[in-house]
């Protein structure tokens, strides 16, 4: 039942409120007499804090002289109050942990107050992103928490939160933060535009808001950055970015996110240049060896062995001189295998998904040389590919798949296969978009200044620069 | 001055052909590309032109190196053409600066020689030359320029060959391969746009 004209008297606010949660067993309704006046409060089990109602609204209540209570603000004790009779707003925000509180002397008073407690964990380590040195707090599931969790880090009241709620069933909150001055209007003028459009029954996760907001629903690259680190998603909003936080998640978005990203860490400002640089560069080489190994594997063993050293060439040829399978599918099953491995393990308890990951590998590695299915270079090539995978974390699925598009194209057409696969993922990748700005940004269109802080990386220079996106 | 997709296109289709025809080539696409800069407006006959191209070019990818490889460039020139002319000249400039390497190595890994085109695929240098312009848009003296530097390049690769020389063209070819197809997607959405 609702009920859009104001309450007439304090029974019927109490039973309208209690027929919209009809059916809820943990609906707590609190009903007394003060004096002449009576007085109601309402509140969920559990997502209200029992000690902050009990002190804040209904003692406050019990104490009053109804002779002198004019309004709510002499009568409330909460930090903040909305006086609302709108059912709508009351369920809201019971079902976000706040109070409904009514109070009828001569006239009628309805307010809804915040008292929600946070049952959540607090700030802790990331999983994810490790770092050795620097700032290793990460998101939680709350995301006022997380929000604060930025305010720590960049005190300036040009650090901008604007709210969004959405999911018709969920009622999920969205925050998106920016540096006001630094983030790009026409980027947020999109995204504002995008998260205003959602259209969606349920979000409960930033993953959810990503897939909603992304241009191409049906997108092999990642569109929006992902991360748990408090600290990269600060230094990111110094460069412009907008971060987008989804409560109940983690993991904030940050965009607009542009491939140059991925090879970053946010570690790379902290150590010698030197080293960064190199780190970068072992990246890119991870990313590549991790796409083309197996299939130049195929190609160099298998169709094109003149390209190969005669030794290197005699030595992989004895090893698979017995092996019945041609190396094309003996290369696809052991990264079925693997790939199925690598799954496991991440889903999995922990303690179950490691023993299973690596004696599986060991063993299942071991049995397929000795039973002739698997010869041993395609086991190191595959193991070398799958580890480099992991290097550049961000693109790890998508090189997943890429890598059997790739082995398929080289199988297919050889080395012409892979060029013209290579080709077609180049240009999906340069026609790529997000919220105006391209994807590849800094290499096509090309942008020397991007280049300092791609594989190159100058020391200082980049910290807290603006980037012009 | 000069346009990197010009001059990627440009040393491919030129290096497609060996002795007169390279030369014919590369004066067709050197015509072609900076007669046709000065063309603005878009017009229904261009849609033709990349078809006539793509043809040429995949009935040269046939006969020079087999049913595959014209089939797989196929396949992955209409998946890449679906994103968009911008995505195109994207992939050709970057397809050309993944190159440079091998062009800096081929001449000390030369090797056996590509496969020819016929004089009868010369309507692909032609035509994949007004489809480059029309991709491109740029003024016919860097179209000009940048030909002359495809033809060094190509003739580079025509005479080096090699595993370098090879990679160089299956690059270039994609990229002549994309942009056709490319060609004949957007004459086609917008036929079927004018249509609606």
């Amino acid at each position: 039942m609702v009920i859009t004209m104001p309450f007439s008297c304090i029974e019927e606010a109490g039973s309208a409120v209690a027929a919209a949660f009809d059916n809820c067993s943990d609906l707590n309704v609190r009903s007394f007499t003060c004096g002449s006046a009576k007085a109601l409060v309402i509140t969920v089990n559990e997502l209200a804090d029992r000690n902050y109602v009990s002190e804040k609204i209904v003692r406050p209540m019990l104490a009053a002289d109804p002779e002198k209570t004019g309004d709510f603000s002499s009568l409330l004790q909460t930090a903040a109050y909305e006086e609302t009779d709108d059912i709508d707003k009351i369920c809201a925000s019971l079902c976000s942990g706040g109070a409904f509180a009514a109070y009828e002397n001569k006239k009628l008073m309805c307010a809804v107050c915040p008292a929600d407690t946070y049952f959540g964990r607090s700030a802790a380590k990331a999983e994810t992103d490790i770092t050795v040195k620097g700032a290793q707090a990460a998101f939680v599931e709350s995301a006022d928490k997380n929000v604060s969790l930025l305010r720590r880090v960049i005190r300036t009241p040009e650090l901008k939160c604007e709210t969004y709620v959405k999911g018709r069933v969920t009622s999920t909150k969205i925050d998106v933060l920016y540096i006001r001055g630094r983030a790009p209007e026409r980027v947020l003028e999109k995204l504002r535009a995008k998260i205003e459009n959602i259209n969606a029954e349920v979000i409960v996760d930033s993953g959810n808001v990503e897939s909603l907001i992304k241009n191409n629903r049906f997108g092999f690259f990642p569109s929006f950055g992902s991360t748990e680190k408090v600290d990269k998603a600060a230094s990111l909003l110094v460069a412009g970015r907008v971060v987008i936080v989804c409560d109940g998640s983690p993991f904030v978005l940050t965009a607009p996110y542009i491939f140059m990203e991925s090879l970053q860490s946010s570690e790379d400002y902290l150590r010698s240049p030197y080293y960064a640089t190199f780190m970068r560069a072992l990246r890119f080489a991870s990313l590549l060896t991790a796409l083309y190994l197996p299939s130049m594997f195929l190609l160099l063993s298998d169709s094109r062995h003149e390209l190969l050293p005669q030794e290197i060439y005699s030595v992989t040829e004895k090893l698979r001189r017995d092996i019945p399978v041609p190396l094309f599918f003996e290369l696809m099953i052991m990264l079925i295998v693997f790939e199925m491995l690598r799954e496991v393990g991440l889903r999995m308890p922990r303690s179950v998904g490691d023993a299973v990951g690596i004696v599986g590998s060991i063993i299942i590695g071991d049995a397929a040389t000795k039973a002739g299915i698997a010869s041993t270079p395609t086991i190191l090539a595959v193991a070398v590919s799958a580890v480099a995978n992991f290097v550049v974390p961000v693109y790890m699925n998508t090189t997943s798949l890429l890598r059997l598009l790739f082995l398929i194209s080289a199988y297919a057409a050889g080395f012409a296969g892979l060029a013209a696969a290579t080709g077609a993922v180049l240009c999906v990748l340069a026609a790529k978009c997000e919220l105006g700005v391209p994807y590849l940004l800094g290499i096509y269109p090309f942008r020397a200044d991007f280049m300092t802080d791609f594989i190159l990386t100058i020391p200082q220079l980049t910290l807290g620069r603006r980037e012009d996106l | 001055m000069t346009d990197l997709c010009i001059v990627f296109g440009c040393a491919a289709a030129s290096a497609a052909f060996e002795e007169s025809n390279f030369v014919l080539s590369l004066c067709l696409f050197t015509f072609a590309s900076s007669a046709f800069s000065f063309v603005k407006r878009q017009y229904a006959g261009f849609g033709y032109v990349s078809a006539a191209f793509a043809c040429a070019l995949f009935h040269y990818l046939y006969t020079a190196y087999g049913v595959q490889v014209a089939l797989c460039f196929a396949f992955f020139a209409v998946a890449a053409a679906a994103a968009g002319k911008g995505g195109a000249e994207g992939a050709g400039r970057i397809l050309f600066f993944a190159s440079l390497p091998l062009l800096a190595v081929m001449p000390f890994f030369a090797g056996d020689t590509l496969p020819s085109a016929q004089a009868y695929h010369l309507v692909f240098p032609f035509a994949g030359g007004i489809c480059i312009a029309r991709l491109c848009r740029r003024r016919p003296a860097c179209a000009v320029i940048s030909c002359g530097l495809g033809g060094a390049i190509g003739a580079m690769v025509r005479v080096c060959g090699g595993v370098c020389g090879e990679l160089f063209m299956y690059s270039g070819l994609f990229f002549l391969a994309q942009s056709a197809v490319c060609g004949i997607i957007t004459r086609a959405k917008r036929t079927y746009n004018r249509e609606r």
